[in-house]
C-alpha cells in the first residue's frame, strides 16, 4: 500500500449566478502507483471536475490532492492529460503536436535531438510514423486520438489522465484502443515505475477490462464517492475471455446496479424484507478481521444468509450508509454511535444501535520520530515534549484521528489528559486512516490515533513510532462494533442473528492462535486491508516493533482479541455510558439534559445478544456469559476516566 | 489491425496519385476550359457594366463621357505613367505610388496598433469593457470629419506638414476593423488548446507562437484585408480635402479642369488598384490560414 496520490477531504463549489453549487464533497481517496484507477457515474457527477482537480487546473475549494507526498498547487508535467476531443493543434503536425509538448516540458534538460527521437519514438509505438507529417485534419477519430495518447506519454508523467478519451470513437476503434494503451502504459514504464492513471468514462466494460480499481460517484450536485469496487482480475486479460470470468460478470452487474437503477440508495430493492442478502461495510483495518474471516470462511452459507461485504474509505461515509440502509450493518468504531447520539457529530440524536463487540486492544497512538525522543509510555515526557514544541512554533500541535467522539478520538485524548498536557498546546482532526501515514511523513500532523496496520506500516517506513498501544491505557477495552441499519434491524431481525452467529463464530475462530497467519494472510489481500503479511501478523500476534528507537515489545495477555471465549463479543451498557461519561471529561458539549443513561440502554442491544449467544451454546459452542450486573456500575456524575488513570499510574 | 488500416490508406493514396499522373495530359483541356468559363463570366458582366454606362450617357447623363472616350484617356494615362513635371504633376504610377505610401504608412503604424491591443483585449475582458464603448463611438465617424480634427493636432504638435495628418486620418479609420477581429479571434480561442498549454506547461512564448497566434492569424488577416480595403478609401478623401498629390488629388483636379474623362479613367484605376489590394491578401490569406488548406 503505498499511496501515490491522495485524494483528502476534498470539496468543491463554484460560484454562479445563482449562489454556490457545490459540486463534490467528503472526497477521500488513496491511489497506489501504477495503479490503474476509472471514474465512473452519470453526467454531472463532478468526475471530470475531480479529474481536473489532479490534473491541478482548478483547487480544491477545500482538503488538497497529493501527489508523490507533494501538496499540488497547479498542473505540473508529473501529470499529462488526454481529451475527448483530442485538442491536438490543427496547425501542427502530427510530429509538431508531439513534439511540442516535449519540448516544453523538457525545455533546457535534453537535446533538441534527444526530445526529437523521443517524440517519434512514442510516434512510432502509436502507429502513426507513416503519418506523423500530416495535419490532424487529415487524421481518422482514432488516429487523432493516438496522437494525443504518444503526446501524453512522451512527456513522461508519473500520473495520467484520461478524460473519457475513448468517447467520440467507433467500438471497434476503441477496442482496437484499449489495448494499445494498455501496452504502451507497460512499456513506458520508467525504472520499472508504471504509470498512475485515471480515467473518466462512462463505459463499464471498459473501465471494468483495464482498470485495477473503479470508483463510483452518487449523483450530483454535491456528489461523493458512493462505491470503490476492486477488479481482481489478473493481467494480462483477454479481451475475448474475460466476459466469461465470474468476476467479471459479478462486478458488471453491481456497477449496472448502481449505474442505471439511478441513485445509489436504490440498495435497497435487492434486500427487502424476505432477502437473504447482507451488505456490511468495513475500514481498511486489522480488527475487521471477523468480517473478512466470516466471508473467507464461508461461515454465511453455515448459517444461511448471503454476506456481501463493502470496502469504505472514511467512517462518516460508514455512518452516512448505516442511515440510509444502503448497508445494512458495519464493522465500526465502538463509540461512533454514542458519538452521535450526544450530537458530537451529525446528524445529531440519530440512533445506530450496537449489536455486538467485533473487537478489543489493538490501536494505537503513533507519534513523529524527530519531534519526540522520548520514551515509551513516558507521559511526563510527552508533556514536556508537546509544550517545548509548542513554544517552539507559537502554535498548537496537530495530532489526527479517525473520527470526531470516535474510540481513537477518545484514546488520544484521555492520554494527553492523563499526561497532563494543557489543551490549548494541541487540536485533533479529522483525517480517514489511510492517509494519516502520509499526512505524518509530510509533517502536517505531530502524531495519530488509528487502528493496525497504520501504526505498524509507520513505524516500519521509519515515520512515526508506537508511543503506546491502546490496551496500554485500558486493558481489554472495546474497540469495535458491529453497528446495525435501525431498518435492518427491524425488518430482518432473523437475518441480523444469523450474521451475528457467523461473526460470533469467526471471532471464537481468531481465539486460536494458530489461525492468525491465516488470517494475516487474507487481510493481506488488496481486496481488504492490502497492507504487507508481517507488518499485519507482527502485530495481531502481539509482537510490535514499535519504530523509531523504541526497540520491540512483546504484549502476551492484552492484544488484539476477537473473543476471548465470548468474554469481549457481549456489548455492554455500561461501556456506552463511559463514553457518554468520557466525552463529559474531556469537554465535549453534550445537550442540556442528556440522559445517558437511557441513551445508553437504547443503542445497546444487550438482549438480542444473549439470545443470540445462548441459542450458539445450545448448538455447542462454549461462550462464557457476562452478566451486565456485574461491572461496575457508576452513576453518570460519578464516572471519571477511572480505568485508565488507574492503569497508567 | 491498425497497421494494415494505414497500409491500406497508403496504398490508395498511392494509386490515386498514380492515376492522377497518368491522367494529367488529358486533364489539361478541362482545365483551359474552366478558366475560359470563368474569363465568360468576367466579360458579360464587365459589357453588363459598359452597357449601363453608354446608356446613361445617352440618356440622363449627357455630359459623362462614353466609355469610348473614356477608354481612350485611361490608354493615354497608362502608356506614359512615369512622368514628372515640374508643376508638380506625375504620370499615373507615381501618382498611385505616393498614394500607396502613405496608404501603407498609415495602415502600418494603426496595425502595429491594433494587433496587440486587440491580443491584449482577446485576453483580458475588462479591457474589451474599457475599450468597446470607445470603438463604438470612433468607428462610425467618417474621415471627412477626422481630417480637419487631425490637421489642427498636427498643426499644433509640429509643422502641420499635410501628409502626417492624411496618414493619421488614414490610421483612426482603418484601425477599427483589425482591432475587433484580432479580439475577436483571440477571445475565442478554444478553452481545450488553453487546456493544453497548461498542462503541458507552455511558456508564453511558446503559448503565444505555437497557439494563440496561429489560432487567430485568420482572423487577423481578415481585419487587416478589411482596414486595407478602408485606408485605400479614404487615401482618397483624404487627398481631395487636402489638395496635395496623390491619385485621389488627381481626380478632384481633373473634375476642377474639367476633364471628366480623365477623372474617370482615374476612378477606374483607383478601382483597380484596391482590386489589386484585395486580392493580394486574399492570396496571402490562402497562404497562412491553415482553415483553408
Amino acid at each position: 500500500m503505498n499511496p501515490f496520490v491522495q485524494i483528502q477531504n476534498v470539496k468543491k463549489t463554484f460560484k454562479t449566478g445563482k449562489g454556490e453549487y457545490t459540486a463534490l464533497r467528503d472526497i477521500n481517496l488513496s491511489v497506489s502507483q501504477g495503479e490503474f484507477v476509472a471514474f465512473i457515474g452519470h453526467s454531472g457527477c463532478g468526475k471530470s471536475t475531480l479529474l481536473n482537480m489532479i490534473a491541478g487546473l482548478y483547487p480544491p475549494s477545500e482538503g488538497k490532492v497529493i501527489v508523490d507526498s507533494r501538496e499540488i498547487k497547479g498542473p505540473g508535467s508529473d501529470r499529462a492529460m488526454v481529451f475527448q476531443n483530442y485538442a491536438l493543434l490543427p496547425w501542427l503536425s502530427v510530429s509538431e503536436n508531439v513534439f511540442q509538448a516535449v519540448d516544453s516540458v523538457y525545455e533546457k534538460n535534453m537535446t533538441k535531438e534527444a526530445k526529437r527521437e523521443l517524440s517519434n519514438k512514442f510516434i512510432e509505438m502509436v502507429g502513426l510514423g507513416k503519418h506523423k507529417d500530416k495535419l490532424p485534419g487529415q487524421l481518422s477519430g482514432g488516429m487523432k486520438q493516438r496522437c494525443a495518447i504518444a503526446r501524453a506519454f512522451a512527456t513522461k508523467p508519473d500520473v495520467l489522465l484520461l478524460d473519457e478519451p475513448f468517447g467520440a470513437l467507433d467500438a471497434l476503434t476503441k477496442g482496437a484502443l484499449h489495448d494499445e494503451l494498455l501496452e504502451i502504459w507497460n512499456e513506458s514504464a520508467v525504472g520499472g515505475r508504471k504509470q498512475t492513471i485515471f480515467m473518466v468514462t462512462h463505459d463499464i466494460d471498459e473501465a471494468i477490462y483495464l482498470c485495477d480499481r473503479i470508483v463510483v460517484f452518487t449523483n450530483g450536485p454535491a456528489a461523493t464517492i458512493g462505491e470503490v469496487i476492486e477488479v481482481p482480475i489478473p493481467r494480462p486479460r483477454d479481451k475475448r475471455l474475460i466476459s466469461s470470468l465470474t468476476a467479471y460478470t459479478e462486478i458488471k452487474a453491481r456497477l449496472i446496479d448502481l449505474l442505471t437503477v439511478g441513485s445509489l440508495g436504490s440498495q435497497k430493492k435487492h434486500r427487502d424484507a424476505d432477502s437473504k442478502t447482507v451488505r456490511v461495510g468495513f475500514m481498511p483495518l486489522t480488527d475487521c478481521a471477523p468480517l473478512v474471516m466470516a466471508k473467507e470462511l464461508e461461515l454465511d452459507h453455515k448459517y444461511g444468509f448471503k454476506l456481501e461485504i463493502a470496502k469504505d474509505s472514511s467512517w462518516m461515509s460508514v455512518r452516512d450508509k448505516l442511515i440510509t440502509g444502503e448497508l445494512d450493518a458495519a464493522h465500526c468504531l465502538w463509540s461512533l454511535p454514542m458519538s452521535i447520539a450526544a450530537g458530537v457529530t451529525e446528524p445529531k440524536g440519530t440512533q445506530l444501535p450496537i449489536a455486538m463487540t467485533l473487537s478489543a486492544n489493538g490501536q494505537g497512538i503513533t507519534l513523529s520520530a524527530e519531534n519526540f525522543p522520548i520514551g515509551f509510555g513516558d507521559l511526563k515526557a510527552l508533556k514536556n515534549a508537546v509544550s517545548l514544541l509548542k513554544a517552539k512554533r507559537g502554535e498548537p500541535l496537530t495530532f489526527a484521528a479517525t473520527y470526531a467522539g470516535g474510540t481513537h478520538d477518545v484514546w488520544l485524548r484521555t492520554l494527553m489528559n492523563a499526561a497532563g498536557v494543557p489543551k490549548d498546546d494541541y487540536k485533533v482532526i479529522t483525517i480517514p486512516p489511510p492517509q494519516m501515514v502520509l499526512n505524518l511523513q509530510m509533517g502536517q500532523i505531530d502524531g495519530f490515533c488509528a487502528g493496525e496496520p497504520w501504526n505498524g506500516l509507520a513505524a516500519e517506513r521509519g515515520a512515526g513510532w508506537t508511543f503506546m498501544a491502546s490496551q496500554d491505557l485500558w486493558p481489554d477495552h472495546p474497540e469495535k462494533a458491529l453497528v446495525v441499519s435501525p431498518a435492518f434491524l427491524e425488518e430482518r431481525r432473523d437475518v441480523l442473528k444469523s450474521l451475528m452467529k457467523a461473526l460470533l463464530e469467526a471471532c471464537l475462530w481468531l481465539d486460536d492462535p494458530k489461525n492468525l497467519s491465516r488470517a494475516a494472510q487474507k487481510l493481506a489481500l488488496p481486496q481488504y486491508v492490502g497492507a504487507s503479511y508481517e507488518v499485519i501478523k507482527g502485530r495481531l500476534e502481539g509482537d510490535y516493533n514499535l519504530g523509531g528507537s523504541a526497540g520491540t515489545k512483546t504484549y502476551t495477555d492484552y492484544k488484539t482479541a476477537f473473543s476471548k471465549g465470548g468474554a469481549i463479543n457481549a456489548p455492554r451498557v455500561h461501556y456506552a455510558e463511559w463514553f457518554f461519561a468520557q466525552f463529559a471529561n474531556l469537554g465535549f458539549e453534550l445537550p442540556a439534559d442528556f440522559d445517558a443513561h437511557k441513551a445508553a440502554s437504547e443503542l445497546v442491544l444487550g438482549e438480542l445478544y444473549r439470545e443470540v449467544a445462548l441459542e450458539m451454546i445450545e448448538d455447542g459452542k462454549e461462550i462464557a456469559l457476562v452478566e451486565e450486573a456485574q461491572l461496575l456500575s457508576l452513576p453518570f456524575e460519578a464516572m471519571h476516566s477511572a480505568p485508565i488513570l488507574e492503569t497508567v499510574r | 489491425m491498425v497497421q494494415d488500416a494505414s497500409t491500406a490508406l497508403t496504398a490508395g493514396a498511392k494509386q490515386k496519385s498514380a492515376a492522377k499522373v497518368a491522367k494529367a495530359p488529358s486533364q489539361l483541356p478541362a482545365q483551359l476550359k474552366g478558366m475560359a468559363i470563368n474569363f465568360g463570366w468576367f466579360l458579360l458582366s464587365m459589357s453588363l457594366l459598359l452597357l449601363i454606362w453608354t446608356v446613361m450617357c445617352a440618356t440622363f447623363a449627357k455630359d459623362l463621357p462614353t466609355p469610348l472616350v473614356t477608354g481612350k484617356a485611361l490608354f493615354g494615362m497608362l502608356a506614359k505613367p512615369w512622368y514628372v513635371n515640374s508643376d508638380g504633376t506625375m504620370g499615373v504610377g507615381n501618382l498611385v505610388f505616393a498614394s500607396l505610401g502613405r496608404v501603407f504608412m498609415g495602415f502600418g503604424v494603426a496595425s502595429l496598433i491594433a494587433i496587440p491591443l486587440g491580443i491584449v483585449m482577446g485576453l483580458t475582458p475588462w479591457t474589451k469593457k474599457v475599450m468597446d464603448p470607445i470603438a463604438a463611438v470612433m468607428r462610425p465617424v467618417s474621415p471627412l470629419a477626422w481630417f480637419p480634427l487631425c490637421q489642427v493636432i498636427f498643426r499644433v504638435l509640429g509643422d502641420g506638414t499635410t501628409p502626417m495628418a492624411i496618414i493619421s486620418t488614414i490610421g483612426i479609420c482603418c484601425l477599427w476593423p483589425t482591432l475587433m477581429n484580432t479580439a475577436f479571434g483571440v477571445a475565442s480561442l478554444p478553452e481545450d488548446y488553453k487546456t493544453v498549454s497548461k498542462v503541458f506547461q507552455f511558456s508564453t512564448g511558446r503559448f503565444l507562437t505555437k497557439v494563440l497566434l496561429p489560432y487567430s492569424l485568420p482572423h487577423i488577416l481578415t481585419g487587416l484585408r478589411l482596414s486595407l480595403g478602408i485606408a485605400w478609401l479614404v487615401i482618397v478623401a483624404a487627398e481631395m480635402l487636402s489638395g496635395s498629390s496623390g491619385i485621389g488629388f488627381s481626380a478632384y483636379d481633373a473634375y476642377n479642369n474639367g476633364r471628366l474623362d480623365e477623372m474617370v479613367s482615374t476612378i477606374i484605376v483607383i478601382g483597380g488598384v484596391g482590386l489589386i489590394l484585395d486580392r493580394g491578401f486574399d492570396w496571402l490569406q490562402n497562404r497562412f490560414d491553415h482553415t483553408k488548406k
